[in-house]
This record gives C-alpha cells, sequence and structure tokens, in this order.
C-alpha cells in the first residue's frame, strides 16, 4: 500500500495515470506529454510499475503502458487530484532548498 | 445459489475469451481467476452450507433466522464490491489492435458499477429488515448487471463497426 501511496503523491505520475485512463500507451506518446528528460520518465514509470499501477508490455522496441488500478486505487487518484496529496511534499521543498542553497555557495 | 450460477458463469465467460490469446497471456489470466473466483466461491459457498446446517440440526434457534439472512445479504454485498475492485486489474488478453471491444473502458466501468453496487446492497442489508432488504437488493444488483452488459454490448457493437 506505501508504494501505491509513494506512486501516487508525485504530479507528474498522476498525470501519466490519468492519461492511461483514456487508452493504453507507448512509452514515447506519455513522455509527449511532458517536459523531462527520458530517465526520469523511465524512473517515475519504474515507480508505477512497482506499485501495480501499470503494466508494461514489450514489442520489439516500443513499451506500452496499460492502466491497472483498482476502484480502490482509481478512487485514490482522484481524491489526490482535487484535494492534492501532501504526501512527503515538506520534506521534498526542504531538499529542493537544500539543493538550490548549495548551488549557489 | 444464484451467486454460485453468476460466479460460474461469469468464470465460464472469461475461459471463453481468452481462448484466442496468447499461450502466456491466456495462462496467467486463467491462473488469476482459478485462484480469485475459487477461493471466493467455495469459502462463501461452505459459510452457507454451514448456517443453514446449524439451523437443520437445530444448533441455532429459528428466531436467529432473520440476523443470518441479513449477515448472508451483507456478505454477498461485500464480495461484489471485492470483484468489482479488483475488475479494472484484470489485462485484456488480446493485442490493443485486434480487441473486439474496448476492454479497459468496460472494465472500469463494470469495475465502479459494482463496487458501489455491492457496498449498496451491503448497507440495504444492515439498515433494512430482511423482507424489504431482499426486494431492494434485488433490484440494486438487476440495475448492476443490466448496465455493466449493456455498456459492453453496446462497445462491441460500436468497435464491429469500426472494423467494417
Amino acid at each position: 500500500v506505501s508504494t501505491v501511496f509513494k506512486a501516487l503523491s508525485d504530479p507528474t505520475r498522476r498525470r501519466v495515470l490519468q492519461l492511461l485512463r483514456e487508452r493504453p500507451m507507448t512509452a514515447g506518446e506519455l513522455a509527449d506529454h511532458f517536459d523531462v528528460s527520458k530517465p526520469t520518465m523511465s524512473a517515475h514509470f519504474a515507480v508505477l510499475r512497482e506499485a501495480n499501477l501499470v503494466d508494461a508490455t514489450k514489442k520489439s522496441t516500443t513499451i506500452t503502458y496499460r492502466l491497472k488500478m483498482s476502484v480502490l486505487e482509481d478512487a485514490l487518484l482522484g481524491f489526490a487530484e482535487t484535494f492534492g496529496l501532501k504526501v512527503g511534499a515538506a520534506r521534498k521543498q526542504r531538499l529542493a532548498r537544500r539543493v538550490v542553497e548549495k548551488e549557489a555557495t | 445459489m444464484i451467486h454460485l450460477m453468476v460466479i460460474g458463469g461469469l468464470w465460464a465467460y472469461v475461459e471463453w475469451v481468452s481462448r484466442s490469446a496468447t499461450p502466456e497471456a491466456r495462462r496467467a489470466a486463467l491462473i488469476r481467476w482459478h485462484r480469485v473466483v475459487f477461493t471466493v466461491v467455495i469459502t462463501f459457498a461452505l459459510t452457507r452450507l454451514a448456517i443453514r446446517a446449524a439451523f437443520n440440526a437445530d444448533i441455532v434457534g429459528d428466531h436467529w433466522i432473520p440476523a443470518a439472512r441479513s449477515g448472508v445479504g451483507v456478505a454477498s454485498g461485500l464480495l461484489l464490491a471485492a470483484w468489482g475492485n479488483y475488475l479494472p486489474k484484470l489485462l485484456s488478453p488480446w493485442n490493443q489492435e485486434d480487441e473486439p471491444f474496448d476492454w479497459q473502458r468496460v472494465h472500469r466501468f463494470a469495475g465502479w458499477l459494482a463496487t458501489i453496487g455491492g457496498l449498496a446492497v451491503a448497507v440495504i442489508w444492515l439498515a433494512l429488515p430482511v423482507e424489504r432488504a431482499a426486494a431492494v437488493s434485488r433490484v440494486v444488483l438487476l440495475t448492476v448487471f443490466v448496465l455493466a452488459i449493456g455498456r459492453k454490448l453496446l462497445s462491441i457493437a460500436s468497435t464491429a463497426r469500426a472494423w467494417r
């Protein structure tokens, strides 16, 4: 369950799940919707796969992702969308601030 | 008995839909279903048999019959909700291109419907007296199944039209 919460705590991953609600998509199609690097995207996919929220099927070089969410997990995603799931948000902000400070020095 | 027939029918249906899939996908789908469906059906059937046996043997007094019926009603509602909750996790055994209907959309719809309907049935059996609960929950169950099957037939029809 904690892997599910972790997966749902990130806005990019939530957006991926929202896109997959429409239909199954390839990794490339999904990545086109985001302004982040490929390795970052694959890391997000890995987290979603680990939480068993998506299924990945590889066909030659393209990977197709399919939604694999139970109704409960789906409702949780909807809940996170409307109210914003703040799991670990404060910690993440602190970390980000530290990185900025490091870069400044 | 009706529950057994419904779940048995669902199982036969999954056997039937997975017949054209690739061997691995078919095997995975069937193993999943066998595990879930058999565990649930056998547990439920045994519990009901045990309850009936307890009444027949006069271990439990007849004044407990309404309570037992309510209990079985609540349990079957929760079972339906659990099944509905799991339904969208079942993956299509087909490749996306040759699916005979929009599997994901139908299963998501049916999953939500069965979850909400199942919870409603459980609440109805908790809140209403036995005779009323039996009547109302029958209406809810019928609505759930008619809507779910209707949604699926609609999807089959539109997919067939797209192929032509």
